[in-house]
């Protein structure tokens, strides 16, 4: 007799009894509105780094108390949108969430009959058995 | 058809619990009226047997065995005469599987070894 644990193997290779998780695909908008949200970002902080060794420079130099202040201000606008694009990745799963939850798992759009096996069978049966067959009686 | 944990039969996801409501697709509504109509279609594509070199395959009936099956479906006794080793048991095992699942209010007895060889059938079902 083979062993049953070598069955259950074959039968888990044969009928797989897990779903392949759906993949989601975000709506194209939300996509491109978030790589170009990410790309501006990026964009911002590229530029500030160049605007802030600058600055930095200048209030050295100058040694100028308000020259200090612009240059703490825009530290302080850097450290925000280093912070708005770490959010940006919150958004986008939050929106990727509202996705998955818009198409439940296994639902099938187009069924035919809903209900357990016992009814559906009941129900052929029916099906079958209430065949009408016409007797011409005239004969 | 992968089953979800509260609704397999006793923890087995390949066996669905009594009552469990499932929506039909139309493929699936035809698949299962023919397999309820045919129990040779159903034999051919759903049972598993045991191979002794090959492991576990399909039930691929011989015409011999078809004729058994269209004998039990249209009589109500059936004698066979066949030789050994091929593969009556199995045959009457599979028709009887397949009453059991398709035939409702039906009671069926058998030996012990043929329920034996009835469940394992059962478990590989999908």
């Amino acid at each position: 007799m083979v062993d049953k644990k070598k069955m259950m193997e074959s039968l888990s290779k044969n009928l797989p009894a897990e779903k392949k998780p759906q993949q989601v695909v975000l709506n194209k908008d939300i996509k491109d509105d978030y790589d170009y949200s990410r790309d501006k970002y990026k964009g911002i902080l590229d530029r500030g780094e160049e605007a802030l060794d600058g600055m930095m420079q200048l209030a050295s130099e100058s040694e100028h108390p308000r020259a200090y202040e612009v240059l703490s201000g825009m530290l302080k606008n850097m450290a925000d949108v280093t912070d708005k694009l770490m959010d940006l990745q919150k958004k986008k799963k939050e929106l990727t969430k509202e996705e998955e939850k818009q198409i439940p798992p296994g639902l099938t759009q187009n069924n035919v009959f809903v209900g357990s096996t016992t009814d559906l069978q009941r129900m052929l049966l029916d099906n079958n058995k209430s065949e009408v067959i016409d007797v011409n009686t005239d004969k | 058809m992968s089953i979800q944990t509260n609704d397999s039969y006793l923890g087995n996801p390949n066996v669905k619990r009594d009552g469990v409501e499932h929506r039909f697709t139309a493929e699936e509504f035809e698949e299962y009226n023919r397999c309820m109509v045919d129990p040779k279609y159903f034999a051919r594509k759903y049972l598993k047997v045991i191979h002794l070199d090959k492991g576990l395959v399909d039930f691929d009936l011989y015409p011999y065995q078809e004729k058994m099956f269209d004998h039990f479906n249209d009589n109500r006794f059936s004698i066979v005469l066949a030789c050994r080793q091929s593969g009556k048991s199995i045959s009457s095992v599979a028709y009887l599987l397949w009453y059991a699942l398709f035939k409702p209010y039906k009671q069926l007895q058998s030996w012990r070894t043929r329920v034996q060889q009835l469940g394992r059938c059962w478990v590989g079902l999908p």
